[in-house]
């Protein structure tokens, strides 16, 4: 009715238009963490010797590889709204099972792989059932979870790590170095992240997980089947798990049953200090990356200068505390901004 | 004007209550009816019935002549039937385009055409005359009107023929009120047709062309709001005992022949549509 004659469909309505980068950077909810990490970065880079070094600083993307694989399948739960403690048990039974099938099976590699991925989504998938069709909150049936598959690694392996594959081709698609010091992990969680962090930005299936998260009742009415996508988002999280137990094995050639012990709390504090919200509807791929960067510099950084390991758990809690009040703090201002 | 949703002899009873005893509704295009009537005489389940949520006992609803069957409120939004939940329609932590578009945007293969979505939210704004400065704004800032507004204009950006509004105007300051009131009337001018559901006379004979009054599962009186008052409008929603009262002027609190009338539960309800009605006598 008001539109104006002769105004071209593809202008955009002048208040429409993106805000100045700077100004769209400062609301965002990864503002913090970016901060944190060049913040950290440029301490490192001016204190700490052979930190700027190619061979380190790749280290630390192939050290923040696990976390970063994992902690995307994690970015799509926790932005569905749900959350999933039993990654680390998953991940470790999973690398069991691959070593296992591998050596005590003499299954192929590939079809091994095959094997550990889907059973991966099956366990995610049946977590994700038993959340959305009995309504119990998932960080009940995971941690559940989480107790049952590290059990069941144990049982599998009598509490002994297992020999895994020697194969060299299975060693180098997964362990050896792409280009120069550029390990082949890294290159796996990078293709990973940048995969989902497009579905999740920009197609409809990510559009439906933000909803989900976001109200599910609104949601539902809209159309959108809340309960499958949850699902889906834990079968992805399951299958990641299992592909990070294929990496490992390849890498190690061996599976410990104690792999991934804790390791959930890594992938959560790197999803939550990308700025991901616990309640759900928020939270980028791109967050997530940076939050498994941060801890990850601060890791490299402290062993570096020689500081006692048991200081990396100090410091990812203070890393945690504080990228949370960083976040509220830009909630309030991204409230004042309009 | 031609009718556009008619319903007919419609029934449901919950157990040993009859919610719906053959209620007769019909809206003609471009028409906004005032759904009124006291908590439990029926409005609610009405609703829920056109919206598909409930399925009624008998009757039957039709949609421009032809019968319809609504099993959910899917079928309702395929028949052009949406309903505007109150507070259950908007993802606050997505923009104004992605709540416009919410289930349904636009793609090209798998990717959401962010831009198409930026670019119609904004003409469905325009064109609804609601004001909102950027269509990228996260809504969970916005004002209550403003997103109620944004879950009308999905509604109806939706392919909605006959948009249904629960309380629109309810828990909103007299400017947002007022705002929500000039959309319904902007719907009402591009051929949409609208029923309102409110406990307020004055918003219902301000953007109302009937009132469709009910009481105890039954319409108790249509009226056209060029012939009738507010007093006609509560005395139909109370029965004719409480109306008596009101004309004699003898209102407040509920007197005795107010209870007479009305069940217990609706007394508090009596007082405040009588005061109501009083300031505009």
């Amino acid at each position: 009715m008001t539109t104006t004659p002769g105004m071209s469909l593809d202008t955009e309505f002048d208040g429409d238009r993106a805000q100045g980068r700077w100004r769209r950077l400062i609301g965002a909810h990864e503002f913090g963490v970016l901060v944190a990490t060049a913040a950290i970065f440029a301490f490192c880079a001016l204190f700490v010797n052979h930190f700027l070094t190619s061979e380190n600083l790749l280290s630390v993307a192939q050290q923040i590889a696990f976390i970063g694989i994992i902690g995307a399948g994690m970015t799509m739960l926790m932005v569905a709204g749900e959350i999933d403690l039993s990654v680390g048990s998953q991940y470790g039974l999973l690398s069991v099972l691959m070593a296992y099938s591998v050596t005590q099976w003499q299954l192929p590699v590939a079809l091994a792989a095959v094997l550990v991925i889907g059973l991966g989504a099956l366990i995610g998938m049946i977590q994700g059932l038993i959340t959305t069709l009995f309504k119990v909150p998932s960080f009940v049936v995971t941690l559940a979870g989480l107790a049952i598959l590290r059990g069941a690694a144990l049982l599998i392996t009598a509490g002994q790590p297992l020999q895994g594959s020697t194969s060299p081709g299975y060693h180098s698609l997964v362990g050896g170095n792409a280009v120069g010091s550029l390990a082949a992990q890294t290159l796996w969680m990078a293709a990973i992240m940048f995969g989902l962090g497009w579905v999740l930005s920009r197609t409809k299936f990510g559009f439906d997980v933000y909803a989900t998260g976001g109200n599910a009742k609104a949601a539902l009415n809209a159309g959108i089947r809340t309960a499958r996508v949850k699902v889906i988002c834990f079968a992805l999280t399951g299958a990641l798990c299992g592909l990070a137990g294929f990496i490992l094995v390849g890498w190690l050639g061996s599976a410990n049953p104690l792999t991934g012990n804790g390791f959930e709390l890594s992938v959560i504090a790197a999803v939550v200090v990308g700025g991901a919200s616990l309640t759900g509807g928020v939270g980028t791929m791109a967050g997530t990356l940076l939050g498994a960067l941060v801890a990850g510099l601060i890791a490299n950084a402290l062993v570096l200068m020689g500081v006692d390991g048991n200081w990396q758990q100090v410091a990812t809690g203070v890393l945690i505390l504080a990228a949370v009040l960083t976040n509220r703090l830009v909630a309030t201002r991204q409230a004042a901004l309009h | 004007m031609t009718t556009l949703l008619e319903v007919k002899d419609v029934r449901k009873r919950y157990g040993g209550v009859s919610a719906l005893r053959g209620v007769d509704l019909s809206v003609a295009a471009g028409e906004v009816i005032g759904l009124m009537g006291d908590n439990g005489a029926g409005k609610t389940t009405l609703m829920k019935v056109l919206c598909g949520a409930v399925r009624p006992d008998s009757g039957t609803i039709s949609m421009q002549g032809e019968p319809i069957t609504l099993r959910s409120p899917r079928d309702a939004t395929a028949h052009g039937i949406a309903v505007v939940y109150q507070d259950l329609a908007l993802v606050d932590q997505r923009d104004v385009a992605t709540n416009v578009f919410l289930g349904r945007e636009p793609r090209r293969s798998f990717v959401v055409d962010r831009r198409r979505m930026r670019r119609e939210a904004r003409q469905v704004l325009d064109e609804l005359g609601i004001r909102i400065s950027s269509v990228r704004l996260p809504v969970g800032g916005l004002s209550g009107g403003q997103r109620q507004c944004i879950a009308i204009a999905r509604a109806v950006h939706q392919g909605g023929k006959v948009v249904l509004l629960d309380e629109p105007t309810a828990a909103l300051g007299p400017e947002q009120q007022a705002n929500v009131l000039r959309l319904i009337r902007n719907l009402k001018d591009r051929g949409t047709s609208v029923v309102v559901v409110s406990h307020n006379v004055d918003h219902v004979l301000a953007v109302a062309d009937r009132v469709v009054v009910m009481r105890a599962g039954e319409v108790q009186g249509i009226r056209d709001v060029h012939n009738t008052t507010a007093t006609d409008i509560v005395g139909l929603i109370l029965g004719d005992a409480a109306a008596d009262a009101i004309a004699s002027g003898d209102i407040g609190l509920p007197g005795p022949q107010a209870s007479e009338t009305t069940n217990a539960a609706a007394t508090p309800r009596v007082a405040t549509q009588s005061t109501a009605a009083r300031s505009l006598l």
